[in-house]
């Protein structure tokens, strides 16, 4: 969208079947909310080889619930079924009331966990603008909630969600079908890069 | 095979177009053949978002049919018949979907009036890309400080539904939400939320005012110092 340019803003667009990345560009800077990586099938082998497109996004999901202890199980997983993304597209911008548990509950083991997570989305950009969206991600950290919805068995269907001031990231699987996965990663405060633009 | 586009990647791109303010000029789309399977079928998605204020509860409901039952909503809308879903269509459809909804606060029933009803093109909607939007909001009664309990349940189509319930944050920091409870299904969604107190406020107004004054005073008397003249400095 735009002319790509060195000054004024630009969006890289690339969409498919299963993906829309959004990445924002001005002048040095770059955000890529929102994006919605998703696949289906989630697991398939070509040339002998087991692909798993998001399976990161999922085993270290699971990992991060199965590390937390009952009590604090029990803030993280919510008493309701989630299936689909609840701040999919159109809803840019959007803050829905945190539910989860608060990562300042959490040991510095499961912090770096849930941080690992939300790296897989982040680490899509270069890694100049990764490292500097973690460290604001690692910022509000003590602000930021995990809620978990649905089986805790690595292979059952569940839906998390990471909540901070400055991202929101969603793993849905879609009809109960773990093969079939839609995430989005959102900034509400710069979708589509609105505060890079407006500065 | 039957090829289909992901109407959430679809649409999350076209948005950012827009916000641009420029026409899409190209975009690469890859198509890749898929089953229609791999998409939301038979199910409707009811998503609704409960915005809080003190005065009004404003809800957002988003309504995507999969695409195979996407002909069947189109029916429900369509009540000519003519293959077109037109405006009062719509209205007379949204109408019908808020008379499902049940809103209580604090355990009276409030009157919901639509705001705005959004209808995607026919062909987006028979091919499972269509979203519905509505927008309605209620009135409340004047609100007393301290607790409060809002309730919505959804009872639109329940045979072919799922749902997605949630309160926003509340753009106005006098209202802090406290819970959410909703059952299995998110059919009914029970927020609790408090009103800060007017005195509360007015104490802090009043604290916030005078630590703002003492602040300006010393500033202003520091930066005064700074600018004395020469011959008005003491020696």
């Amino acid at each position: 969208m735009g002319a790509p340019s060195a000054t004024a803003p630009w969006i890289l667009q690339f969409g498919g079947h299963h993906l829309a990345i959004n990445v924002t560009i001005v002048g040095p800077n770059n955000v890529m909310t929102p994006s919605l990586p998703a696949a289906q099938p989630a697991r398939y082998v070509l040339n002998g080889q087991t692909i798993r497109p998001l399976g990161n996004e999922n085993d270290k999901g699971f990992a991060l619930i199965n590390a937390l202890d009952a009590s604090q199980q029990k803030q993280a997983i919510l008493s309701y079924e989630v299936k689909d993304l609840v701040l999919g597209p159109g809803n840019d911008g959007k803050v829905i009331q945190p539910e989860g548990m608060l990562a300042s509950g959490m040991n510095a083991r499961q912090q770096e966990m849930l941080l690992d997570i939300a790296h897989e989305w982040v680490g899509i950009l270069n890694d100049e603008a990764a490292t500097a969206k973690m460290a604001e991600i690692k910022q509000n950290l003590g602000k930021t909630y995990f809620a978990w919805s649905g089986a805790t068995t690595n292979g059952g269907v569940a839906y998390y969600r990471i909540q901070g001031p400055t991202v929101i990231i969603e793993y849905a699987p879609q009809q109960g079908d773990v093969d079939h996965i839609h995430t989005i990663y959102r900034d509400p405060t710069n979708d589509y890069g609105a505060r890079l633009v407006s500065k | 095979m039957i090829t289909a586009r992901d109407s959430s990647a679809s649409r999350l791109l076209a948005v950012g177009s827009r916000l641009l303010g420029r026409s899409l000029a190209v975009i690469v789309i890859l198509t890749a053949s898929t089953p229609v399977g791999a998409h939301r079928l038979d199910e409707y998605l009811q998503a609704t978002l409960v915005g809080i204020e003190t005065d009004r509860v404003n809800l957002e409901i988003d309504l995507t049919p999969g695409v195979s039952i996407a002909q069947q909503v189109t029916g429900w809308i369509d009540a000519d018949g003519d293959g077109q879903l037109s405006q009062s269509e719509g209205l007379a459809y949204a109408n019908e979907v808020l008379t499902s909804l049940a809103v209580t606060v604090d355990r009276k029933l409030v009157t919901l009036t639509l705001r705005d009803v959004q209808l995607p093109a026919v062909d987006d909607m028979t091919s499972g890309l269509g979203t519905i939007r509505l927008r309605a909001s209620a009135a409340l009664p004047e609100a007393a400080n301290g607790r409060h309990e809002l309730t919505v349940v959804n009872r639109h189509r329940p045979q072919t539904s799922i749902y997605l319930s949630n309160a926003l944050v509340p753009s106005d920091n006098r209202i802090q939400i406290v819970t959410q409870l909703r059952d299995r299904d998110q059919h009914s969604l029970t927020i609790s939320y408090d009103i800060e107190t007017t005195g509360a406020l007015r104490r802090i107004s009043w604290v916030t005012g005078a630590l703002g004054l003492l602040g300006m005073t010393v500033v202003i008397r520091g930066g005064l110092s700074r600018f004395r003249p020469r011959w008005a400095r003491p020696v």
